[in-house]
C-alpha cells in the first residue's frame, strides 16, 4: 500500500511539472472554468481544442522563413570552419559500422550477409530519432534569450533542429543508396515503402520530441535523463542485432511495445530484405506516429503558454 | 510569397493576443497602429527555492513553493495610430512586463491586449545573432527573427548595412565584433523592419553619440511617417523629446496619464 501512495506522488510531481498552470490543491489537469487566471475569455468564444490547433499550424505556416533561417543557421554552424563539412556527420556512422562489423563478423561471428549494409539500413534511421531527441531537449533552454524577448511560435525551435537532421538524414541515405546498389541490392522498387517510413518516422521523433524540449524547461532533470533514455532505448531496439534473434516469447513484446522496432524494421526490410512490409506493420507504424506526434504537440502546445517566463 | 503587399510574418497574426480567443472584438474595428489594452493583468511565479530535480519531486514530494506576484493589476490604456506614447516608472513597476505583454512574448493571466498591424520590438537587439556566422548571415536570420521575408531582407541590405556603418565588416564572423558593433547591427536591422508599430525598450544608448544621434533621428523619423511608437524608458528628458503622450506606471497600475510634459514632471517631483 505504501508503495502504491509513494507512485501516486511521483505522478502528481510530474504532472505539476508537466502542466502549465498548476495550483494547490487541485488533481487534475483541466482548466476550470471559473479559474481567475483565465477570465479573459468570455464563456461562449472559448475556441475548440481541433480550432486552436488550425489558427496554430497556420500562424506557423506565416513563420516559415523563420524556419528556414533556423535550419539553415542550424546546418551553417555546424558545417563551418571544417574542412571535412557534411562528410563529418558520415563518419559518425561509419565509424560504428567498422567497430560493430569486426565485433559481429569476427568476435561474436554472427553470420549476417554484408553486415554493414545491414547495419547502416538500421542505424541511419536511428540516428535521426537518437540526435533529434538528445538536441531538441536542450533546445528551449539554449535559446532562452530568444524566447524571453521575440514573439515567434515556440515550435519553430525544436521543429528546426527536425528539419536539420531529416536534411543530414537524407543525404546519409543517399550515400547508403550508392552502397547498396554498389552490391547488387536493387531496391528501387521498394523506395515508396522508405519515403514512408522516413515521414512516419519524422512524425514520431517530432512528437517526441516537442513533448521533451518543453517538459525540459519546467523539469531540467530532463537534460541529463534523456541521453540516458535513448541509450537504453538503443539497446532496445533491434538496430545492432536482427530481431530475429531475440527469443520468440519477447519478440512481440519488444516489436510492439517499442514503436521504433517496427518502425526501424520498414526500412531494414526495404532496403537490406527486399520485402515488401506487412500490412499489420505499416498500419501500427501510422497509428503510432500520428499518435506521437497530434499528443507531443497538444502537450507542447499547452507547455508553451508560460514558456517566456519559466524558461 | 509573403502576406499581401510583401508583408509576411507579424503581419499575418497581428491582431488577436491575450487571453485565448478572448479579443476578436477588442481590435475588430480599429485602424492599423492602434494598441489597445484592457484590464491587462500579469503574475509571475516567485519562488521560495525552485525544485527543478528529480530527488526533490521524489523525495519531498510537494510542490515547489511560489508567492503569485503581480506585476501588472489592471492596465487599461490605447494608443492611437501615429501616436508616440511613454511609459515610464521606477524598477519593478511592470513597464517592461507590459511591453512583452504587447510584443506577445508572454500572455495575459487576465484580459486583452490587441494591436492592430505589424509590430517591431526592440526588446532584445540581434536577437538570434550567432557568433560564428558573418554579419551578413545574421542579418537575414535577424530579420527572419522579427518577421521580415528574405526577399524583404535582400531589398533593404545595403541600407541595412549602411545604416550601421559595418559595410567592411559584414562578412566577418559576429563574434569577432566588439559589442558596439553588434549592437549596431542588430539595432539596423530592427529599425528597417517598416513597422505600423514600434515598441522600444531602452535600447537608444547603443554606439557613441554620433550614432546615437543617428537613431534618435531614425526613430523621430518613423514617428514623421506614422508609425505608432510604445517608448519605455528611465531618460526622463528622452521621453519628453519622443512622445506625445507619457503614461506612468506605478507597482502595476496606473498613476498618472497625460500631456509628457505634465507626467513628467509629476513623476519627479514624486514622493516615494
Amino acid at each position: 500500500m505504501p508503495a502504491v501512495c509513494r507512485l501516486g506522488s511521483v505522478a502528481r510531481g510530474l504532472l505539476f511539472y508537466v502542466r502549465g498552470h498548476s495550483r494547490r490543491g487541485r488533481a487534475s489537469a483541466i482548466i476550470r472554468r471559473d479559474d481567475p487566471l483565465r477570465m479573459g475569455a468570455p464563456e461562449g468564444r472559448r475556441r475548440r481544442g481541433a480550432e486552436m490547433m488550425i489558427a496554430r499550424l497556420r500562424e506557423l505556416y506565416s513563420f516559415r522563413e523563420l524556419l528556414w533561417a533556423l535550419v539553415v543557421r542550424e546546418l551553417k554552424v555546424k558545417y563551418k570552419n571544417s574542412a571535412l563539412g557534411f562528410f563529418w556527420s558520415l563518419l559518425n556512422p561509419v565509424v560504428t559500422m567498422l567497430v560493430f562489423t569486426f565485433v559481429f563478423s569476427f568476435v561474436f561471428r554472427a553470420g549476417i550477409e554484408h553486415f554493414p549494409l545491414f547495419f547502416l539500413a538500421g542505424m541511419l534511421p536511428w540516428n535521426f530519432f537518437a540526435l533529434s531527441l538528445n538536441r531538441a531537449t536542450t533546445s528551449m533552454i539554449e535559446n532562452a534569450n530568444l524566447i524571453k524577448k521575440v514573439y515567434f511560435p515556440r515550435e519553430v525551435i525544436p521543429l528546426s533542429i527536425l528539419i536539420t537532421n531529416l536534411i543530414n538524414f537524407g543525404l546519409e541515405l543517399v550515400v547508403l543508396f550508392a552502397f547498396l546498389l554498389a552490391w547488387g541490392y536493387f531496391f528501387l522498387p521498394y523506395l515508396p515503402v522508405v519515403l514512408l517510413a522516413a515521414a512516419l518516422l519524422f512524425l514520431f521523433t517530432g512528437g517526441v520530441a516537442m513533448f521533451l524540449s518543453a517538459a525540459a524547461v519546467y523539469f531540467r532533470d530532463l537534460q541529463q535523463l534523456v541521453p540516458l533514455g535513448v541509450m537504453i532505448w538503443f539497446y532496445g531496439t533491434a538496430v545492432i542485432y536482427p530481431l530475429e534473434f531475440i527469443p520468440a516469447s519477447v519478440r512481440a513484446i519488444l516489436m510492439y511495445g517499442n514503436p521504433m522496432n517496427p518502425l526501424i524494421s520498414l526500412f531494414r526490410g526495404s532496403l537490406y530484405g527486399l520485402s515488401w512490409p506487412k500490412w499489420h506493420v505499416l498500419v501500427y507504424c501510422a497509428v503510432a506516429a500520428v499518435a506521437a506526434f497530434a499528443l507531443g504537440y497538444g502537450l507542447f502546445a499547452r507547455m508553451a503558454r508560460n514558456l517566456a517566463k519559466e524558461v | 510569397m509573403g502576406g499581401a503587399g510583401g508583408r509576411g510574418g507579424q503581419n499575418a497574426m497581428a491582431g488577436v493576443c491575450g487571453a485565448v480567443g478572448g479579443a476578436e472584438g477588442a481590435g475588430g474595428g480599429a485602424a492599423v497602429g492602434t494598441i489597445d489594452i484592457r484590464d491587462l493583468w500579469e503574475h509571475y511565479r516567485l519562488y521560495h527555492d525552485r525544485t527543478h530535480s528529480l530527488k526533490e519531486v521524489l523525495v519531498r514530494f510537494r510542490r515547489a513553493r511560489y508567492e503569485n506576484l503581480w506585476a501588472l493589476q489592471g492596465v487599461t490604456m490605447r494608443v492611437e495610430p501615429g501616436e508616440a506614447v511613454g511609459v515610464i516608472g521606477a524598477n519593478g513597476s511592470g513597464k517592461s512586463t507590459l511591453l512583452k505583454c504587447v510584443a506577445r512574448v508572454i500572455e495575459p493571466s487576465r484580459g486583452t491586449v490587441s494591436v492592430r498591424g505589424r509590430v517591431s520590438a526592440l526588446l532584445e537587439l540581434g536577437a538570434g545573432f550567432h557568433p560564428d556566422l558573418t554579419g551578413r548571415e545574421n542579418v537575414f536570420i535577424n530579420g527572419a527573427m522579427l518577421g521580415m521575408t528574405r526577399r524583404e531582407v535582400r531589398a533593404r541590405f545595403d541600407e541595412i548595412v549602411g545604416f550601421s556603418e559595418l559595410e567592411q565588416f559584414i562578412d566577418s564572423p559576429v563574434r569577432t565584433y566588439s559589442s558596439g558593433m553588434y549592437m549596431r547591427l542588430g539595432f539596423s536591422v530592427a529599425v528597417h523592419v517598416d513597422p505600423d508599430v514600434l515598441l522600444v525598450d531602452e535600447v537608444l544608448a547603443v554606439g557613441d553619440e554620433q550614432f546615437q544621434a543617428k537613431c534618435r533621428a531614425r526613430i523621430a523619423a518613423m514617428k514623421a511617417r506614422g508609425v505608432t511608437i510604445l517608448f519605455v524608458s528611465h531618460d526622463l528628458p528622452r521621453v519628453q523629446e519622443v512622445c506625445d503622450r507619457v503614461v506612468w506606471l506605478d507597482r502595476g497600475v496606473v498613476r498618472a496619464e497625460g500631456a509628457s510634459a505634465e507626467v513628467v514632471q509629476e513623476y519627479a517631483g514624486r514622493s516615494e
